[in-house]
């Protein structure tokens, strides 16, 4: 049986990769759907009716499908919502966070989906001990790919949004 | 239909007051203060989603309480569900 | 749910919660023990380590999983794979009954229209075509109860020696390296040396993602204990490469010479125990014996700097890990398929025994020369239980008149009905097949038409002969071909014994009862016999212990003696390590030694001065080979400039049959990939996730890149899992001369951007 994971982020959307913050990057964006387009994952959809003046703003909901980090999108952002010259290893999607309670090595399963797929490899992911997942704030992309591969139902590994760390 | 053990942690000072408070919820059993400031308590919710809007309306709206930390979770239905 | 059922929850949550503040909530305690739940004792059906699983089981449903605590193999923990393992047992994917082929169709049938199919279909060819006609193909993962059955029906009653089975794809260099060199198959010691060594020698083996609980003994040891020393030989950096003291990366084919040189360092610098030497050990080249001297001649050639050459390494790493290894007090070598899969893998096990050999670093708590097992059960029912086409029951050789009469006494069948030339290898056998040699075959608890190297060579012969699959899974590559698939009992579903990599014998529990009309393989071959006329020799097979109980008694007085592993002491304990010759007996440390029942018996001046006694050698020596240097079968060249090489993946298991249907698994690792070196794929200018082409002179692949810098420059690393991605389209079938075993490991590719 496994832990359910009771408390995590507050659920702040999670911005394609170069995104200003996120006051500004409402304020910018023209719900263009470039991005959206042209995401060869189509990891980009916007934000529904519920969600006020950021309906219609790119959204990637990162356990559904991440970011690759193809670096496609930026460019062709018109608006400078999303910065087009920023660098894979520079993107600031968010942070992952690591939910010890139910992370699986912690209740004595091997496992190293995270760190394994994480792009910024066995840098923003290492393993303690070779067998506990930790995460560096200051290499971590927030891309999600962590969050995505995660094989606990709900992941163990969630990218806290840089959005709400923009507002702080 | 999850059932969580968890810990809530208070702050020590007035845990009857705490544990007053509690008996308002009516999904929460609690079950003793124990090495003074950690009350055992079970959470009987209908979904997993209730189960942490009440983890955080307690950390929240219940004065004196510090913390609530989950320590086992059965979701056996939910798990069951999802099988079927 | 019923109220009582969720009170019981509810006092379970509190107590649960309690506990992880230290403190025992009154009376939950007893309300813990009434629960409806029960756990049941079992056996990982994943690799070959051999962990303790409990299955929980309410309502004659399996729902829970958890590590066995108990035992001493992996006391409590899994590896992700495992930790989901019980739900495989109602994947969607169940085979639950009989289908027969009709108009290139399958169509469901009862199990009395498709036994009888088989039956007469097999005795025709039988009758018409001769025994060799047929051949059983077996599994690694089958019990040694079903293996057993299967032995006597095609060997003993049928009466060919045609049994193989796909541990020939992994093991059997294994079984060549240690009957070489020791005159004995299977490790001397086991697992309990992880915790006692000072230096892991791991050769081949990403024991990281293949052997999960091993690695995770050996990094918390080592974590424990920052002196010990961990020295790695391997092509690909592996997620086991992040606590190596040393990794020398050899081209791939190419780690003989490497393991001569340490050798002549060995010797050179006085690292040798010369007094083990001349006590216990022999020297040979290919054909005969030689001298000490003559051996110290052959090692001329292989100087640090020689075989830097030939291995594109650093003559200075290979003098450090000699170095290592000479200085350790003790050393512990692994391996797996890296040296197994290979056209020389035997003299590649052969040259990882010499380095203990001449260092006397074997027969000692924490020294061994330790082989690492892919499958669950490829140690216990197939080399111990003679699933192979030259082998018996017992560690008993077809060659050998003794064996044969031996093992037809216990099985109740003339003893000239067991051949005594040797039947057909896998690849012979699969090759034969598409000739048309072999007219009917029995493929049980495996899925040759995605996992034999060159795959897709032998499709046709799969497709037009008579093939019989029994599956818990369907859809499988191989069912395709299948003219009858019979729906097998899954893990949980049955009674039966795996015998894991380090000798132990463990009893898994039957917990529920199989799904549909699913039977259990050794009973669908109990009833196939029957109806193949051999009545007088299967109907006396009622229970899983009658067969075992049966089948030990021809382990009794041989080096694998289970004489005192009864059912019901099997029942009770984590398993025995043999030889266990009485109900008395606690089980056998190291062979070989003293405490090894075998060597104890000795007459004391066989013992005289000897510390170890090889008792599988006439003269009880074990054997250090001169085997010359060779590289892979297909090496690489302008045309096919890379050098493919295969494995597995932490997440999922063999062709995806059980780990497939966990969408947790897939979600962690959902498709194949080509892993490629960054420098490689800057020069065809291949991204990460671009589309490639992979291409060997026996067949292309389109699959997404991963650039990586895990396989060194040169060489290209694909797992072996994905049947849309079925990487042996593309790998080579040569196999090696003595053990058989094909080369998966290597082969020439070329690769371009698709």
């Amino acid at each position: 049986m496994f832990f359910e994971k009771l408390f995590s982020y507050h659920e702040k959307f999670l911005r394609p990769p170069g995104a200003v913050p996120e006051k500004e990057f409402i304020d910018r964006c023209i719900r263009c759907r470039k991005c959206q387009q042209i995401c060869p994952y189509q990891c980009i959809s916007p934000a529904g009716a519920l969600h006020g003046d950021a309906m219609g703003t790119p959204v990637i909901q990162a356990r559904e499908i991440p970011c690759y980090l193809c670096m496609k999108c930026p460019p062709v952002c018109p608006t400078g919502a999303l910065k087009t010259d920023i660098q894979k290893a520079d993107v600031r999607m968010g942070v992952a966070r690591i939910d010890r309670a139910t992370c699986l090595p912690f209740q004595g399963i091997i496992c190293r989906a995270c760190y394994e797929n994480c792009p910024i490899y066995r840098e923003a992911i290492t393993l303690d001990q070779e067998i506990y997942p930790v995460v560096h704030p200051e290499k971590c992309v927030g891309c999600g790919i962590c969050e995505h591969v995660c094989p606990i139902e709900p992941s163990a590994i969630v990218v806290e949004s840089s959005a709400s760390r923009n507002e702080d | 239909m999850p059932i969580a053990g968890v810990i809530i942690q208070t702050d020590g000072n007035d845990n009857g007051q705490v544990l007053e408070q509690l008996q308002a919820f009516k999904n929460v059993y609690t079950y003793g203060v124990h090495k003074g400031n950690s009350i055992v308590a079970v959470f009987d919710c209908e979904s997993s989603k209730e189960l942490k809007g009440l983890a955080d309306q307690i950390t929240e709206q219940v004065q004196g309480v510090m913390g609530v930390y989950p320590a086992y979770v059965n979701y056996e239905d939910e798990m069951e569900q999802a099988q079927e | 749910m019923t109220v009582n059922r969720r009170d019981f929850i509810k006092s379970t949550a509190a107590a649960m919660a309690a506990a992880s503040i230290g403190v025992t909530l009154p009376g939950t305690e007893r309300k813990l023990f009434a629960d409806t739940m029960t756990w049941h004792k079992t056996v990982c059906r994943y690799c070959g380590v051999g962990c303790g699983i409990m299955l929980g089981k309410r309502d004659n449903k399996v729902v829970a999983i958890k590590g066995d605590k108990e035992n001493t193999i992996n006391q409590g923990h899994l590896c992700v794979k495992a930790f989901f393992l019980h739900r495989v047992i109602y994947a969607k994917t169940r085979l639950t009954q009989p289908l027969i082929k009709k108009n290139g169709k399958h169509v469901p049938a009862t199990w009395d229209e498709a036994l009888t199919l088989v039956a007469s279909k097999f005795n025709e060819i039988r009758q018409t075509h001769g025994p060799d006609a047929l051949a059983f193909y077996g599994s690694g993962q089958a019990e040694t109860e079903e293996t057993y059955m299967a032995n006597k029906l095609f060997r003993g009653c049928i009466g060919t020696n045609n049994v193989d089975g796909n541990p020939r794809l992994c093991m059997a260099s294994a079984v060549g390296g240690y009957l070489a060199s020791f005159g004995k198959d299977e490790p001397i010691g086991t697992y309990e040396d992880i915790e006692k060594t000072d230096l892991f020698f791991l050769v081949g083996t990403n024991t990281a993602e293949a052997h999960p609980i091993v690695f995770k003994r050996l990094v918390e040891y080592k974590n424990r204990n920052p002196q010990v020393k961990i020295v790695i030989i391997d092509p690909r950096k592996t997620p086991t490469d992040q606590i190596a003291d040393l990794h020398i990366f050899p081209q791939p084919g190419y780690d003989l010479p490497v393991m001569h040189a340490m050798a002549k360092v060995l010797i050179d610098e006085g690292y040798i125990d010369e007094d083990y030497i001349q006590n216990q050990v022999a020297f040979a080249d290919n054909d005969k014996a030689i001298t000490f001297d003559e051996f110290k001649t052959f090692l001329e050639a292989y100087t640090p700097e020689a075989a830097a050459k030939m291995a594109n390494v650093d003559a200075k790493d290979i003098v450090k890990a000699a170095r290592l290894f000479g200085q350790a007090k003790t050393a512990m070598s692994m391996w797996t398929m890296g040296l197994n899969q290979r056209t020389r893998g035997v003299w590649a096990n052969n040259l990882v025994h010499n380095l203990h050999l001449l260092t006397g670093k074997l027969g000692v708590p924490g020294s061994d020369s330790f082989s690492l097992t892919g499958q669950p059960n490829a140690c216990g029912g197939v080399r111990e239980g003679g699933g192979l086409s030259h082998i018996l029951p017992g560690h008993r050789v077809v060659g050998n008149a003794d064996h044969r009469a031996a093992v037809a006494k216990v099985w109740g069948v003339p003893a000239e009905r067991i051949p005594a030339a040797p039947g057909k290898h896998t690849v012979a056998m699969f090759e034969a097949l598409t000739k048309g040699e072999i007219k009917g075959m029995y493929v049980l608890c495996t899925n040759p038409a995605h996992s034999l190297p060159n795959a897709s060579k032998y499709w046709p012969g799969m497709r037009d002969q008579f093939l019989v699959v029994a599956e818990s899974f369907y859809p499988s590559a191989t069912t395709d071909y299948a003219d009858v698939v019979l729906p097998a009992a899954f893990w949980g579903e049955k009674e039966g014994v795996y015998g894991c990599t380090e000798r132990r014998s463990q009893h898994m529990e039957k917990v529920v009862e199989p799904m549909g009309e699913a039977r259990w393989d050794a009973f669908i071959i109990r009833d196939l016999a029957i109806k193949m006329g051999f009545e007088k020799e299967f109907a006396k097979y009622q229970t899983a212990e009658d067969i075992w109980s049966e089948y030990i008694t021809l382990t009794k007085g041989t080096d694998m003696d289970l004489t005192g592993a009864t059912y019901a002491r099997l029942k009770k304990e984590r398993g025995l390590v043999w030889p266990v010759p009485s109900e008395d007996h606690p089980g056998t440390y190291k062979r070989f030694t003293k405490g090894d029942p075998l060597y104890d018996a000795l007459p004391a001046e066989k013992k005289q001065g000897r510390r170890m006694y090889f008792y599988g050698k006439p003269d009880g020596r074990a054997t250090v080979f001169a085997r010359p240097a060779k590289g892979p079968e297909e090496p690489v060249d302008a045309e096919y400039p890379f050098a493919l090489t295969t494995g597995r993946l932490l997440e999922h298991w063999h062709t995806l049959t059980m780990t497939g249907t966990i969408p947790e698994l897939n979600r962690a690792v959902p498709k194949a990939f080509a892993e490629i070196n960054p420098e490689d794929a800057r020069k065809l200018g291949i991204a990460d996730h671009d589309l490639v082409v992979v291409e060997t002179r026996r067949g292309k692949l389109e699959i997404p890149a991963r650039v990586i810098d895990r396989p060194m420059a040169g060489t290209i690393f694909i797992p072996m899992h994905w049947r849309e991605w079925m990487v042996n389209v593309l790998t080579i079938d040569a196999v090696d001369p003595g053990s058989k075993e094909p080369e998966y490991k290597v082969c020439a590719a070329k690769l371009r951007k698709a």
